[in-house]
């Protein structure tokens, strides 16, 4: 009961942090919406500060974070009080309204979500890349209050996972603190709001029947829903960068900046959580500048907006990676050094390609690992093809996001040949999954079939 | 009546979709099976309990390292050397060997493998024998050389 307090608490601090972020932002988004993003923007914000008072030698005592904490989340709604005082009259008057249809969709949902969160909280943290980095470093900046700790002086030799960027440490590190001795705990809510901003982004044009299906066939992903279930990197980096493209492809409709500093922030996340994101955030940029292209905007404008998507995923890398690791560690990493020695032999990108989609995405491993959610995206791709006006601007957006990670895991693993198939880009498709959801979501077919639903349902 | 035939439609399209094989097999291991783990979890709380239950051997053995080092004053100052898992696994002993970052997490003791440079300066060593595990000050430098050409004779795998 206790741990479900804490729990509560810590999830409303991160809720006020992100509701100042959204505020700043300017958002106008439904309640539900508005606390889901909150709350993710919030952990986010959480994941940051603990590596903030490590930059400038504080030490990570537990007054010491909640302080910085508060001041942060504080700072974050200097402007927001009648707005926050407003939330809640917005909320006292919220009533939640479902059809009856609904209801199996929702209940197996809710299950599928409380065992998974049960297990993040009942089991320690198991992958290795976590035991040998993120996890350990945290466990030993509990004990020494310092993210540069004695794990630096073990035997180092068998894993690089010290220098993966501190995201999950800080996290571990909060939880930890507040009482829950395997952390981990942030990984449910971070699943908790991402399926009710699914659910929220699926019903506004399909109908809830739709909705619900698709959302089942997402989370029974058999890999996607092991992640979360053990904390590791990929599954909250899927997150943040689908919330990333989910508000630069509404700044493409509603030419509103805000979402595309937003959109920028989002992207910034991603890339702190796992750094090779930035290839993925340069690789956006065409669509950017196609934006600027077909609505005639000045040279001026394009060079703006492409830094506001871009610049805060550079600065964050550059402080996570080559600041923190080659300034602060006590052991250097030359990340160069990881880079392919024979950049001008293009097989290797090919070679990734052909095997990330014969043995992951339709062949191979492709069921075991990911169930049918690849074919059910073929299908509805498939069959929209043959409809009349098939493309609308929104599903063009969502087709082009999912060919980004189709061709930049490849990318990634031939830049880096430690970016392995197995492993790396395993995960990496994680990111491809809510990208074809939303895709499915927005394509005429699926569309179509909710509103032959819904007329069928409004007649008497 | 409608909203009724939806919901009848609901339920028959969530059915069909988890009588697909591999939905069917995920079905049953990860949400039936999860769900009666829980049954009996939700009674035993114990982290010392969880974590045995997750990492198993892996941490048993390597806690009762950390035990024997302690009651030898070691613990502190102890570098140890740990062969491969497939030392101990053709000497009857099932453990899964943690990686020197891991082992530090599990036990608070530094350890090194054969392949590393540390493993040199390494003062205690674990081997096996009749499926038991053995820790061994190291001696002098004649006998880590001996037992790291006993271990070298095993793959090194994580």
């Amino acid at each position: 009961m206790m741990s479900l307090v804490i729990i509560l608490s810590l999830t409303y601090l991160q809720f006020f942090a992100g509701f100042g972020i959204v505020h700043l932002c300017k958002l106008r988004l439904s309640l539900p919406l508005r606390v889901a993003v909150s709350i993710l923007l919030g952990v986010a914000v959480f994941s940051i500060v603990p590596f903030l008072l490590q930059l400038v030698f504080v030490p990570l005592t537990v007054v010491n974070i909640f302080v910085g904490l508060l001041v942060v989340a504080t700072l974050l709604n200097l402007k927001s009080t009648t707005e926050f005082i407003g939330f809640f009259k917005e909320l006292r008057a919220f009533r939640p309204r479902f059809k009856i249809y609904e209801l199996p969709f929702i209940l197996l949902i809710v299950v599928m979500v409380f065992l998974s969160a049960w297990r993040c909280y009942y089991f320690p943290p198991s992958p290795r890349d976590l035991t040998s980095g993120a996890e350990v470093i945290a466990e030993y900046a509990i004990k020494e209050k310092t993210m540069i700790n004695s794990v630096f002086s073990v035997d180092l030799s068998t894993t690089n996972n010290q220098y993966k960027p501190p995201y999950i440490t800080c996290l571990q590190i909060i939880y930890k603190y507040v009482g829950f001795p395997f952390g981990q705990v942030w990984l449910s809510t971070i699943f908790i709001c991402f399926v009710i901003f699914l659910y929220q982004v699926l019903s506004r044009r399909l109908h809830k029947i739709i909705t619900g299906l698709l959302l089942v066939a997402f989370i029974a992903n058999p890999e996607m829903y092991g992640y979360t279930v053990m904390a590791l990197f990929d599954y909250s980096n899927a997150v943040f960068f689908c919330l990333s493209l989910y508000f630069l492809f509404e700044f493409f409709s509603s030419g509103e900046k805000n979402r595309l500093v937003l959109s920028g922030i989002l992207m910034a996340i991603a890339t702190y959580i796992r750094s090779e994101t930035l290839i993925l955030a340069v690789l956006v940029l065409p669509a950017l500048l196609f934006y600027h292209w077909r609505n005639k905007l000045r040279l001026k404008t394009m060079v703006r907006d492409a830094s506001y998507f871009v610049i805060p995923s550079v600065l964050i890398y550059l402080l996570t990676i080559t600041i923190y690791i080659n300034y602060y560690l006590p052991s250097s990493y030359a990340v160069d050094s990881l880079l392919n020695k024979n950049l001008l032999n293009l097989g290797a990108f090919y070679k990734r390609l052909a095997d990330m989609t014969g043995n992951l995405l339709f062949a191979g491993n492709a069921i075991n690992y990911y169930g049918y959610f690849t074919f059910l995206f073929v299908i509805v791709l498939t069959v929209n093809a043959f409809f009349n006006k098939p493309w609308n601007r929104a599903s063009l957006n969502w087709l082009f996001a999912v060919l980004i990670i189709f061709l930049g895991l490849p990318l990634i693993g031939y830049l880096f040949p430690l970016y392995d198939l197995d492993n790396s880009t395993k995960r990496g498709l994680f990111k491809i999954f809510p990208l074809m959801l939303l895709f499915m979501a927005n394509s005429r077919v699926l569309i179509s079939l909710s509103e032959h639903i819904s007329r069928w349902e409004r007649t008497p | 009546m409608k909203q009724a035939i939806l919901t009848f439609v609901g339920v028959v399209l969530l059915v069909l979709f988890f009588l697909l094989p591999k939905n069917q097999s995920w079905f049953n291991g990860r949400i039936v099976g999860y769900w009666n783990d829980f049954n009996f979890q939700r009674h035993d709380l114990d982290p010392e309990v969880r974590k045995i239950e997750r990492w198993g051997n892996s941490y048993l053995f390597s806690k009762q390292i950390a035990e024997y080092l302690s009651k030898q004053g070691a613990r502190s100052n102890a570098l140890i050397l740990l062969p491969p898992t497939s030392y101990f696994k053709e000497r009857g002993v099932d453990y899964h060997v943690p990686e020197p970052a891991v082992f530090y997490y599990y036990t608070g003791v530094k350890s090194t493998w054969i392949n590393s440079k540390q493993s040199a300066t390494a003062n205690w060593m674990v081997a096996a024998a009749q499926g038991q595990l053995k820790i061994i000050p190291v001696k002098d430098k004649q006998m880590m050389n001996d037992s790291l050409a006993v271990f070298n004779k095993y793959p090194v795998r994580l």
